[in-house]
């Protein structure tokens, strides 16, 4: 009876329990094995994410987005190619065309929805001076320019790269004037198995290719026989010409030193001193530029059977002294670079080319015969150029995690006005790269009715750093409109400001957070203005800046005709390089964008260029825009005017090839002739949302001008 | 009655019976006639009910037993190996995509009520998925980015919604509840459906590739949840 009458009552209990779902479950569990029970198992349940991925083939060349080859890790999938190039190698032609064809493919599973191309950046290589200093009244690092037959990172000496020239062609211009070097070492790196060449020369002509100095002298050759002969023009218009016993024409790597000062002249071949001679001092005096693998030498005894070197060269610096053997020889048996570099930073030298360079490091100040320029391109095809005004320099650093260029504003009178005003822009984000320590504001972006930085009786949509370092945001909707953010941004670190006015509100972003709004300010009071960079008139504003002009630098400046998204933003912030920063700009369709990656000089504003797609077999225009085969390059379309362009993305099973022609104008410069010309070309997809994309960019290919 | 009597009585009654079986012995050596009645209960059996899962997609179906409809049954009768994929995806899935949604319809196959049922999500682990070109994202945290809503569609089901909430409607998707903050958990109360005999009840379950949080490193991967469905007499 006591058993009958307990499962009795568990089965009260199990009716009671049966309509409270948890407590059931934990009981009948409990008992589990004297209940029936059924249970299936989906353990193949699975959400699997698709691929966006790119191809370019340029020739033998195939490039990924992911920078891995076919397949492997994604991650920024945005890649460099280090090798092919989309644009015609040349050198370029006034009278013929030329032209190079990549073909783009998907090579993922997901098919992108938007595709674009772009050249927002264009200059032309050089070879970095490490060392920036006045000797000699030399201003700044004294950069060089690479013509013709060089090319780039060969093996060199000491782990490290070299330059190669070709012996008919291939040399390097340096940019800074020098007045009368005297009491000098020269330190090079040389490989050639050619009787023949200039290693290192100075005249009084920067291009002593084109135009035959008048003045030359310290020179460092390869003689005829082979030998290392050390040259300089001294009082009395006397030659003195050092030369080492053996030849050096070997093919092994020699480290030369070559000096001149009261110590008289000295040269040395492998850290052993092979020549010298007393009462070699002073040098003649004149102001000229150093020249790399070329050197005009004219009337010395022993001149080169041809002026260009043929072989490597590495390491070249200029010492302002005379350095002693012991010097010497231990700079010699430096057997790595950083010992050796650190031997040379010892010396405080004047120039210290490594010769180490990529070639796709562009340099943006004024290239000698190429003329002054003052241009910023607005690569959004829409035309609204800028004009540097007042003290803007260009050419200088840019964002750190986006590298290229910058400009940089005195804080008083430099300004980028633009061509084109608008009525009315609404439903707009402007944007930037901002990076200032001021403590006394200025202005990133304006609108004025005013062309110039005066005259103006409508103003708003102004962004400027108050004196503190926050980031204000001024609209006007018939009373003022601002909001400012609560942290401070003057710390010499870049940052990128969104700004945004629109049925979203007035919002204000920084590093990609939203750091102010008034959702509740969605339509201004409308007028016809102009854009402006690095001006703005905050008069009657409640937190104005003492100064109007920035103090800093700016680059990558745009008007985008939408308000933009947390995940649109977070991509621009997320950039990770110039050309990925234009391609993601190019996905927006900006009205106006100002990358400010232009060169001091017109140099890239003599190449004219057409970019032709081809999608199964049926031709488009891409730049200039028109329907049909690209037209034969003219004046009117040229590499500064390219920026983003739009063009067909390329899906499964249909690539899409684009064709570079470029042509030289007739109106260019003789002197920039056989330059490299840089044009950083790069190509990207991405779906509709901007989230996925696949880049893939060429800094090193270039045009030979 | 006495002792004594009650001994005498049965002594008689002895000697009656076998007299009698002496007759009855003399009757089926003689082949003498008689009349007989009996009755053998041969149906006499106790059968036990059946309680049975039956899952379906539309495309596959599932059964607990793990052999089909009806068949054999085993002490666990649990099928582990049900190729249904509540989570649909294919390798086709991008940020902010096409919502995915899958209908699953459970039915209690056996002829007894079940008073339990509970769905039991397991852990949410992360691969690589087969893109035929090899290429594999390098994000860690694949199972944060795919947003996830489970509801309870039957006909006249209270609380719809499973997953996030447990009772009205689903949100819409968001990367607030996502297969990492689906993943390990016990669901066995309303809106779980109780299956009747022969009853059916209706899941959707609907995910998607975040559109904020997703970057190129979520490419090519694939997360796995394990579903598990029981019903209980």
């Amino acid at each position: 009876m006591v058993r009958f009458a307990t499962r009795r009552a568990v089965h009260r209990a199990l009716g009671v329990l049966g309509a409270m779902g948890v407590l059931s479950l934990v009981f009948v569990s409990a008992a589990g094995a004297s209940v029936f029970a059924a249970t299936t198992t989906a353990n193949q349940s699975t959400f699997s994410s698709a691929t966006l991925q790119l191809s370019a083939t340029t020739g033998a060349n195939n490039c990924y987005s992911t920078g891995t080859g076919a397949g492997g890790a994604v991650s920024a999938n945005s890649s460099v190619c280090p090798a092919g190039s989309p644009v015609p190698a040349g050198p370029l032609s006034s009278n013929s065309s030329s032209s190079a064809t990549t073909t783009l493919a998907s090579t993922g599973t997901a098919n992108a929805s938007t595709a674009d191309l772009a050249s927002v950046s264009c200059g032309v290589a050089k070879l970095s001076d490490a060392e920036s200093t006045t000797a000699w009244s030399g201003t700044g690092p004294d950069t060089a320019l690479v013509f013709q037959g060089l090319t780039y990172q060969a093996a060199g000496p000491l782990g490290t790269q070299a330059v190669t020239t070709d012996g008919s062609t291939g040399w390097a211009e340096t940019t800074v004037q020098y007045t009368n070097p005297e009491s000098f070492t020269v330190l090079a790196w040389f490989r050639t198995t050619s009787a023949k060449g200039t290693i290192t020369g100075f005249s009084n002509s920067q291009d002593p290719v084109a135009n035959t100095p008048t003045d030359s002298d310290r020179a460092l050759w390869i003689d005829p026989s082979g030998k290392l002969d050390w040259g300089i023009y001294y009082s009395g218009a006397k030659r003195d010409e050092l030369t080492s016993q053996a030849a050096v024409d070997t093919g092994n790597w020699v480290f030369a030193a070559a000096s001149v000062g009261s110590a008289g002249t000295a040269l040395y071949v492998n850290g052993s001193l092979v020549a010298s001679a007393a009462g070699v001092d002073p040098a003649q005096n004149y102001s000229g530029w150093w020249s790399i693998g070329y050197g005009y030498l004219a009337s010395w005894p022993d001149i080169p059977t041809g002026y260009y070197f043929s072989g490597s060269l590495a390491q070249i610096a200029i010492i302002p002294s005379q350095l002693s053997s012991a010097q010497v020889s231990s700079l010699y048996g430096d057997s790595t670079l950083s010992t050796y570099a650190a031997g040379v930073s010892a010396l405080s030298p004047v120039n210290y080319w490594a010769l180490n360079d990529s070639g796709s490091a562009a340099y943006e100040g004024s290239v000698p015969g190429a003329g002054a320029s003052a241009t910023l391109v607005d690569a959004s095809g829409n035309g609204n150029t800028g004009t540097a005004e007042g003290g803007v320099t260009l050419g200088a650093s840019g964002p750190t995690t986006l590298g290229g260029a910058a400009i940089a504003l005195n804080g008083s009178t430099g300004y980028v006005e633009t061509a084109k005003s608008y009525f009315n822009p609404i439903g707009i984000s402007e944007i930037a790269w901002f990076k200032t320590t001021s403590t006394s504001g200025g202005t990133v972006i304006s609108m004025t009715d005013g062309q110039t930085d005066t005259e103006t009786s409508d103003w708003d949509r102004t962004v400027w750093l108050d004196n503190s370092g926050h980031v204000v945001y001024e609209v006007w909707n018939a009373s003022l409109q601002e909001v400012t953010s609560s942290g401070t941004y003057n710390d010499g670190h870049w940052h990128l400001l969104v700004a945004e006015i629109g049925s979203s509100g007035q919002r204000l972003w920084v590093d990609g957070t939203l750091v102010a709004q008034n959702p509740s300010v969605t339509s201004l009071v409308p007028y016809t203005g102009y854009w402006h960079l690095g001006w703005g008139n905050e008069v009657a504003y409640s937190d104005p800046p003492t100064d109007n002009f920035f103090s800093g630098s700016l680059a990558q400046v745009a008007i985008v005709p939408s308000q933009l998204t947390t995940s649109q933003i977070s991509t621009l912030f997320n950039s990770g390089s110039t050309a990925g920063f234009a391609l993601d700009m190019g996905q927006l369709s900006p009205t106006s964008y100002w990358p400010l990656q232009d060169s001091a000089s017109n140099i890239c504003g003599t190449s004219e260029i057409t970019v032709q797609q081809t999608v199964a077999g049926t031709n488009t225009c891409v730049y200039p825009s028109a329907a049909g085969t690209c037209a034969a390059p003219s004046a009117g379309y040229l590499v500064t005017g390219l920026g983003v362009r739009s063009m067909t993305a390329p899906i499964a099973g249909t690539p899409v090839t684009i064709s570079v022609t470029m042509k030289l104008s007739a109106a260019s410069p003789a002197g920039i002739l056989g330059l490299h010309e840089l044009a950083y070309f790069a190509f990207g997809t991405a779906k509709s949302s901007t989230l996925w994309w696949a880049q893939i960019a060429y800094p090193s290919a270039g045009s030979q001008l | 009655m006495s002792l004594k009597h009650r001994i005498r009585k049965n002594k008689r009654g002895l000697v009656a019976s076998l007299a009698a079986v002496a007759a009855l012995g003399m009757t089926a050596t003689f082949t003498l006639g008689g009349f007989s009645a009996g009755i053998t209960n041969s149906a006499s059996s106790f059968n036990s009910a059946t309680v049975q899962l039956e899952e379906g997609n539309g495309t596959v179906t599932c059964y607990s037993t793990g052999t089909g409809s009806g068949g054999s049954v085993t002490a666990s009768n649990t099928n582990n190996t049900c190729a249904i994929n509540a989570l649909v995806g294919t390798l086709s899935q991008v940020p902010g995509g096409t919502p995915l949604s899958t209908t699953l319809t459970f039915t209690n196959a056996g002829n007894h009520n079940a008073t339990v049922a509970s769905m039991v999500t397991g852990a949410c682990t992360q691969a690589t998925a087969s893109d035929a070109n090899g290429y594999v994202g390098s994000d860690t945290s694949f199972c944060n980015k795919v947003d996830v809503t489970i509801a309870n569609t039957t006909t006249g089901a209270a609380d719809k919604c499973v997953y996030p909430t447990t009772a009205g409607a689903c949100p819409a998707l968001s990367n607030t509840y996502n297969l990492a903050t689906l993943a390990g958990q016990t669901f066995n109360a309303v809106p779980i459906s109780v299956l009747a005999a022969g009853a059916t009840a209706t899941y959707v379950v609907t995910d998607q590739l975040d559109s904020a949080v997703t970057t190129n490193a979520d490419q090519g991967l694939a997360a796995t949840v394990p579903f598990t469905w029981s019903i209980s007499q």
